[in-house]
């Protein structure tokens, strides 16, 4: 493991680290001048940009690694988790996307909590506000842990670089060109990482057919395969059968809860705020579904191809170790440009998705905690955002260096309670004009519970339950308290004036 | 015992080919036609024996089948008609006050 061996990985990372910081520099006078700059960009960012950041943001190297790397084991089937995604990113765009751009910029809203908060209006919202930012800071700690934690393996494995020294590194580049930027740097780095991962997405699926000379060898080679499945059984023609390696119930339930992540999550929700106008709107509602689509049917049924790289003793240690898959991959094809083009983008996949994170944690905490308690004057709130950054990500960093064991578990599961905590909120807020702020409060409440109660109470501990992700009961119920709670709590809706101003506008 | 484990899944592997080829349905038969050409649907040149269109069954069934096989199909007819959807539909964003 020496610089001279690994010199265009080096050189790949610090051209692309360049840029990150140049842009962190580059907008860091004009992200200082407010609140409405640092937060959400003043809402003037191109629609080509939104669009990229939104697709970079969402998915992460949990998505190139994991994922890719799952597809050796489940088969093709696993794209269908790619297509559920891509729905949701439409659903995302054409119900919330125009609607919740408009309703934030009438409220002078920049934080989606604040969005609960003055769109609701009721004796609740103060309460909604900081119990949805406390959420937030809650669920993205392990988030964030999980995908330094992934991104210092990655370094550790190629480069060689001790994990608490790549733990520094990811997390502290990401601090330091968001801190600088705020939402614009969060949201044109992004940009530049969403093109990048295109690339790479492309670039990961040709390496098997290169490797074996082209489509039609590659495929003779699965079709000979002789490989077996974690089970032992044969795979057979598994690999090209819907179903078989892989029940639909499974690819159901985590196509949903990652995929509603784009329905619910802030980092998401809140690239909406951005759009500066129709055209760039119509852009991304097209385009971003797209970007998604093309880097998902990539890298979603990857793992499947590369059962044409391994020889049979090395399937049989995949097969158990998928998260291994792009690694060797990228090993046997033995090309350093290759690798280091793909490290560089699985490098930029988790960096886009902590910039986002790190941002929304930092609005969290001083926009909607630290503010609605003692109000400060907009520069303190900048200050202060950046140093809750640092703050926050010093934690992360502590969390990550002794990370508590199922990490991603826990990442998967913070996704489950955000979409049922926060969609039926935003939801109805958005299409509701009936909606309350009781309604709200009490869905989060409920939606949070039950998560909660269905992962730890029932699902692993009821026979036959285990299929079913906590998302699913947590979100219907979560969706029945805010309508049942709303009509029952009518006195509390806010005066009609207001409603016809975000409404009617 | 590494050599022993592997004897045992061949064995397994070879069983489960024959028990494979003498199973094949109709759905198999279509992935294989669009998502792998194997040996036995190539010709001595390596080109297909048989044409994937002639191949395809009529009916429901072999649509859903078709499309369960190759989920990339289902994700270029989800772009294609969320792109319909968008043109359909008018969009107005609020300038910045």
């Amino acid at each position: 493991m020496t610089l001279a061996e690994h010199w265009p990985i080096y050189v790949a990372i610090f051209v692309y680290l360049a840029i990150c910081l140049g842009i962190g520099w580059y907008f860091q006078r004009r992200a200082s001048r407010g609140v409405e700059d640092y937060y959400v960009a003043k809402r003037s960012v191109p629609g080509w940009v939104i669009s990229l950041a939104f697709f970079s943001t969402f998915a992460s190297t949990n998505t190139y690694i994991g994922q890719a790397g799952q597809a050796f084991a489940s088969g093709l089937s696993w794209a269908w988790v790619g297509v559920i995604w891509t729905v949701f990113c439409m659903v995302s765009w054409l119900l919330l996307g125009p609607r919740l751009r408009n309703q934030t910029a009438g409220l002078k809203s920049v934080t989606v909590p604040d969005y609960f908060d003055f769109r609701y209006r009721s004796p609740l919202s103060k309460a909604t506000r900081i119990m949805s930012a406390l959420t937030i800071l809650f669920a993205t700690l392990w988030y964030m842990a999980g995908i330094a934690k992934g991104c210092a393996h990655l370094l550790e494995t190629v480069l060689g670089l001790p994990y608490g020294w790549g733990v520094a590194a990811i997390l502290g580049f990401t601090c330091v060109y968001t801190v600088m930027g705020g939402m614009y740097s969060v949201l044109w780095t992004d940009a530049v990482q969403g093109v990048m991962m295109l690339l790479v997405a492309v670039l990961m699926v040709a390496v098997p057919f290169l490797y074996a000379g082209g489509v039609g060898p590659l495929f003779e080679r699965i079709a000979n395969v002789s490989h077996v499945s974690a089970t032992g059984d044969p795979m057979g023609d598994g690999l090209v059968t819907f179903g078989s390696l892989v029940s639909w119930t499974y690819i159901l339930g985590i196509g949903l809860s990652v995929g509603m992540k784009q329905i619910a999550e802030p980092r998401c929700l809140v690239r909406f705020y951005s759009v500066d106008n129709a055209a760039g709107m119509r852009f991304a509602m097209v385009w971003t579904p797209v970007f998604l689509g093309i880097s998902l049917v990539c890298v979603m049924g990857l793992g499947a191809l590369v059962h044409g790289m391994a020889t049979e003793r090395e399937a049989a240690e995949l097969i158990r170790n998928t998260d291994q898959v792009v690694g060797f991959m990228l090993a046997k094809f033995d090309n350093g440009l290759v690798t280091a083009i793909c490290i560089t983008g699985l490098f930029a996949a988790g960096m886009s998705s902590l910039a986002s994170v790190m941002l929304i944690v930092g609005t969290a905490a001083v926009g909607d905690i630290w503010n609605v308690c003692k109000p400060s004057p907009t520069r303190a709130t900048v200050s202060w955002t950046k140093v809750a950054i640092v703050a926050y990500t010093s934690v992360v960093f502590a969390v990550t260096l002794y990370p508590p064991a199922g990490v991603v578990e826990l990442t998967s599961f913070s996704g489950a309670v955000f979409a049922a905590g926060f969609f039926p909120a935003v939801f109805g807020g958005l299409y509701l004009r009936w909606g309350t702020g009781h309604g709200a409060f009490w869905s989060m409440v409920v939606g949070m519970a039950a998560t909660i109660g269905w992962r730890f109470l029932v699902r692993f501990r009821v026979p036959g339950m285990e299929p079913v992700h906590e998302v699913i009961p947590a979100f219907c119920l979560s969706l029945a308290a805010y309508l049942v709670i709303s009509l029952m709590s009518r006195r509390h809706r806010p005066p009609e004036t207001h409603v016809a101003a975000i409404f009617d506008a | 015992m590494i050599v022993a484990e592997l004897q045992r899944l061949r064995d397994r592997t070879a069983t489960g080919r024959l028990r494979l080829q003498a199973q094949r349905s109709v759905r198999a038969g279509l992935a294989q036609l669009i998502v792998v050409r194997r040996p036995d649907t190539m010709g001595a040149d390596g080109v297909p024996a048989r044409d994937p269109i002639a191949g395809l069954p009529e009916g429901l069934g072999a649509i859903v089948d078709w499309l369960t096989a190759t989920p990339y199909v289902a994700m270029i007819a989800l772009v294609l008609v969320n792109a319909w959807i968008v043109s359909r539909i008018d969009i107005d964003v609020r300038p910045d006050e």
